[in-house]
Order: structure tokens, then sequence, then C-alpha cells
């Protein structure tokens, strides 16, 4: 059974039509709906993906209501899925990411504590790494975790992995 | 004479094996370590029976179905205990999950008065959408934010 571990640089593709979006869309859909505890984020995906709305919205791309209508459902949603709890171990388990990789330090931590979620998981469980960051994801293939890019994938993938479930 | 048919018939027999002496399994029943212990032992008494009533009818089908019974236990009994296994795996994890929840309220609070009154994933796509092009990725935003430091 598959958990996904959803980046910001994915989890945004769920409200904004763009690239790879269909991807994320399928997937959160399927698993918000039958079992939401398997789409993984972390308080920092919900940061950036809020930090990167607010740009937008300082940059009077996007208007007040609007900004504040997209956060409201960002949070319902988020609120049902499994947000990984940040330990002071595991921001220092993470430095150890940041030089190996090369990532910044919030990748760095939001890989590793996908890492620990997968290391908790039962037999036969594994995460999936999506992000639309291709540094991200490297990293993650490197640490051993099954990785997706929602920009360079096909939806038959997607439902290859959800598949794996049983 | 009747004593002597009696006495024999009462007899019973038992191989005694170590726990530790591991007999090796073949392909063919590699579920058998699905089973615990005890229900191994269960398997290998149930087929001595099958294997003497094969024997003594020479007819290998009841030998057959007596293995298939088990093995479709042990499937049933995998499915089973790994479903408990998963439903004491989030059990564990509830706690954490309602503290977050708990979190998320305190900041939903501040701004929602009902979760109905939020506009739909839909909606909202179609009203981003309206405002940020297609080709404008939010998640080139995310990436640029992340680095543009350097």
């Amino acid at each position: 059974m598959n958990h996904f571990a959803l980046g910001a640089s994915a989890l945004v593709k769920r409200y904004h039509n763009e690239a790879g979006a269909e991807i994320v869309q399928a997937l959160t859909s399927t698993f918000l709906a039958d079992d939401p505890r398997r789409v993984v984020v972390s308080w920092s995906t919900l940061a950036e993906t809020l930090a990167s709305l607010n740009r937008k919205k300082n940059a009077g791309m996007i208007s007040q209501g609007a900004y504040r209508a997209i956060r409201n459902r960002l949070l319902l949603e988020v609120r049902e899925m499994n947000i990984l709890t940040v330990t002071d171990a595991a921001i220092r388990d993470s430095l150890s990411l940041i030089e190996r990789h090369n990532i910044n330090a919030s990748d760095a931590l939001f890989l590793r504590q996908a890492l620990e979620w997968h290391a908790q998981l039962l037999e036969g469980d594994s995460v999936v790494m999506i992000a639309a960051d291709r540094r991200l994801l490297r990293a993650a293939e490197v640490e051993g975790l099954v990785v997706l890019d929602p920009e360079r994938s096909n939806i038959t993938e997607v439902k290859s992995l959800v598949a794996s479930q049983e | 004479m009747d004593e002597m048919k009696v006495k024999e018939v009462s007899t019973t027999y038992e191989v005694i094996r170590s726990p530790a002496d591991g007999i090796e399994l073949p392909p063919e029943f590699a579920w058998l370590h699905w089973l615990t212990p005890d229900e191994q032992r269960a398997f290998f008494q149930a087929l001595m029976k099958a294997l003497a009533r094969a024997w003594q009818s020479l007819n290998i089908t009841l030998l057959s179905q007596e293995i298939e019974r088990w093995q479709q236990q042990a499937q049933e009994r995998r499915v089973a205990r790994a479903e408990m296994e998963r439903q004491a795996f989030w059990a564990s994890q509830e706690k954490r999950l309602s503290q977050q929840r708990a979190l998320i309220d305190e900041l939903l609070q501040e701004t929602v008065s009902s979760p109905d009154t939020v506009p739909s994933t839909a909606e909202i796509r179609e009203l981003l959408g309206q405002q940020i092009p297609y080709d404008d990725r939010l998640s080139d935003e995310i990436i640029a934010m992340r680095y543009e430091e350097r």
C-alpha cells in the first residue's frame, strides 16, 4: 500500500490548473474521498503553498477574497490529510540531507519526515514522493523512495501506484 | 482378542520435534509461513490424516482437497491479520492526527463560520484559472522561492 507525500510544488496543482494538475487532482481526489490519511504533507508544505498564493495576492494577480477562499479550502482539505509532526530530531537529521543532496532546508526537512514515515509503515507499505521540484525528487530517489513528477508522468503511472495498495 | 484390539486403537503415537527443527518449505507450500506455529501444527496434523485416507483409498484427491482448504484458510488469515495490523497502526496515529486537526481548526475558526460557506475545490480552480494563466505555474513560484536567495 502506497502513501503519497505531497510537496508544495505538487499540492498547489490541486488548486491551480497547470502542467501536471490532472495527475495531482486525480490522485488527491481519490484519496480525499476514500482514505485521506494516505496523503502525507507537513506544515512546511502548507506554509509554502500559502506563501506562493500570498505572493500572487501581493503582486495583484489574485484578489484578497480569492486568496481567503483558497486558503480556507486548502486548510479544510489538509485537515483531513496526514500532517507529519516535526521533531527536533527530524530537523537535526535533515542536516545531512542538505549536505548530501544540496537541497534547501525545507525540502530536506520534508524529505526527512517522509523517510521517517516510510520507516514507520507496515511491511509492504511505501511512501511515494510527489513533487515538481526535480532536485527534491532526485534526493528522494537516492534515499530510496519511489518518486513521481506530475509534470512528467501520466495517469497510467498514477493508477499503477494507487493500485499497488492491495 | 477384543481386549487387544481396544488397546491397539487407543494407542496414539506422536512425532516429537524440536521447535528449532525447521522444515524447508518447497515454493508450493511457501504460504505455510502465513500460519502461526499452532496453526502449522494443526495443518500437519490434518495433513497426516488426509495422507492416511488418501493412502487407504488410493485417492490423491483427498489430499489435494485438504491442502487447498488449508491454503485458502492461510490466505484468509493473512488478510485478516494484515487488516488488524493496519487498524492498530492507524489507532496508534490517531492522537497525533487529532492534534493536527485541532491546530488546523484553530486557524479555520478565525475565518470560517461554516465549512459549507467555503467554495469547493472545483470553484477554487475556476477562480484561480480566471486570475492566473495556465502557463504561470504556481509550482514554479514555489521552487523559485526556495532557491532565489542563491
